[in-house]
């Protein structure tokens, strides 16, 4: 047991190679750069706050009313703008955190609007940490490491490997916490499966009543009461078992795989999607990603330059 | 403080952060408690929404868009929740109105309720309606 905390210490600044954080860089700048355009429109009907509530949460929680469009719609510009750098490692030491603070901001003013929205909450907390982190001595533009600054390199180090971890913590802690509020809130009536089915059917309920389209699978699943026991159990079986994707590296596969299956079931039964981790990005920070890297930009970059030797 | 306690003593700190919302019953964004779908869903239900009427006299479902503004049901349902509980199902109706279809002649602003079992298989599941405002779309 007295070696449980200089065995965490030891794992939490277990060295990685520069380019793996920087490769988390790069996805979730482009994940989240690529959100908020989707999601453009929301954002800006959040500026307007035409017909909602607006009930401050977070770091906006000591505002008395909402703030003029053309501030949140600034925001936005300048979150998209910040966004860009961030993904590409530019000035990142003022760039990372401005990046974070600002989508921090930005996602915290749209979930004021009377309804918290539980779709953003991890991609906020990894930029956080990405941002605050040494993500971009490697895969920046320019020749690398800049000579005057000698802390910067491309080899393993655990301040690499830190941001990673932490990282990691912080979505399979999110997990269980999903876990416990279920067993907090719902209790046996949750785990029975009927608050599941339930939660199934009211979803398509509701989409159908506000004019929306449910899922064409709602309908049959909530026939099968029966199904929705094991549902609910797997389900928490996933979220109060997260922490075992950290503690065994044969255990992280099966458990991303389980994860990313009951967020698609959810997708395809509720339509309620939750696009960071079926986009698998949730769960990047616990793989080698500079391997991933290598297989799809390094063959590139071989090829491109096997083409140019054939050309000379 | 060598470098590795120093990791240890801001992982800690990040990790009391995102539990503390638990530890003070108290959701927020992004630390949060997590409820989403995790309390005990009844199988009835009561939604508020906007349905138009034709100039057929027949009851239209409305798009959420006209509704709400909004494509996402989660802030649909906040929205008209908020403006009947507040007193706005009036204003709110009007607004509808003004963004209504040309083939609709009137709208309801409605609380119904729904067995959401039977709703979602199809089969006949409205239990109770109460309208909360009536408007004309004016053209």
């Amino acid at each position: 047991m007295s070696d449980v905390v200089p065995r965490f210490e030891e794992w939490l600044s277990s060295s990685a190679p520069a380019r793996r954080l920087a490769v988390f860089r790069i996805i979730t700048g482009l994940f989240v750069v690529g959100y908020l355009v989707i999601r453009l429109d929301a954002y800006l009907d959040a500026a307007e706050n035409g017909e909602g509530t607006f009930e401050p949460v977070g770091v906006w929680a000591w505002l008395d009313q909402p703030l003029s469009p053309v501030v949140v719609r600034g925001l936005l510009v300048a979150t998209l703008v910040a966004g860009l750098l961030y993904t590409a490692g530019i000035w990142f030491r003022a760039v990372g955190p401005a990046f974070a603070l600002s989508l921090l901001a930005l996602t915290t003013y749209r979930s004021s609007g009377g309804q918290i929205l539980y779709f953003e909450n991890l991609a906020v907390l990894h930029v956080l940490i990405v941002g605050c982190s040494p993500a971009a001595d490697a895969l920046t533009p320019g020749p690398g490491p800049r000579p005057g600054n000698p802390a910067a390199s491309s080899g393993d180090d655990g301040r690499y490997g830190w941001p990673l971890r932490l990282a990691s913590l912080v979505t399979v802690t999110t997990y269980v916490l999903a876990g416990v509020a279920k067993l907090r809130l719902g209790g046996s009536s949750w785990i029975d499966g009927d608050s599941l089915r339930n939660h199934v059917a009211f979803s398509a309920a509701r989409l159908e009543a506000l004019g929306g389209t449910p899922s064409p699978l709602a309908g049959p699943l909530s026939r099968f009461a029966w199904l929705f026991t094991p549902l609910a159990l797997g389900t928490l079986a996933i979220e109060l078992g997260a922490p075992l994707a950290l503690l065994r590296r044969r255990w992280r596969t099966p458990w991303v795989v389980a994860t990313w299956l009951l967020h698609a079931g959810i997708a395809a039964t509720m339509f309620v999607v939750f696009p960071y981790p079926l986009a698998l990005i949730a769960f990047a920070p616990m793989f080698d990603l500079e391997r991933l890297w290598d297989r799809v930009c390094g063959d590139r970059l071989a090829r491109r330059s096997q083409a140019k030797t054939t050309v000379l | 403080m060598n470098r590795e306690r120093a990791r240890l003593l801001a992982t800690v700190v990040v990790l009391a952060a995102v539990v503390s919302p638990v530890l003070r019953d108290r959701d927020s964004f992004p630390l949060s408690t997590y409820p989403v779908y995790a309390d005990v869903r009844p199988r009835e239900a009561t939604f508020v929404t906007a349905v138009g009427i034709g100039f057929d006299g027949v009851e239209r479902r409305l798009p959420m868009a006209v509704i709400a503004r909004t494509d996402d049901p989660l802030i649909a349902d906040q929205r008209m929740r908020d403006a009947v509980a507040e007193g706005r199902a009036a204003s709110i109706c009007v607004s509808i109105a003004a963004r209504a279809p040309g083939d609709i002649l009137t709208v309801l602003v409605v609380s119904d309720r729904y067995d959401v079992v039977d709703a979602a298989a199809g089969r006949p599941a409205q239990l109770a309606r109460v309208i909360e405002a009536r408007c004309q779309v004016g053209r």
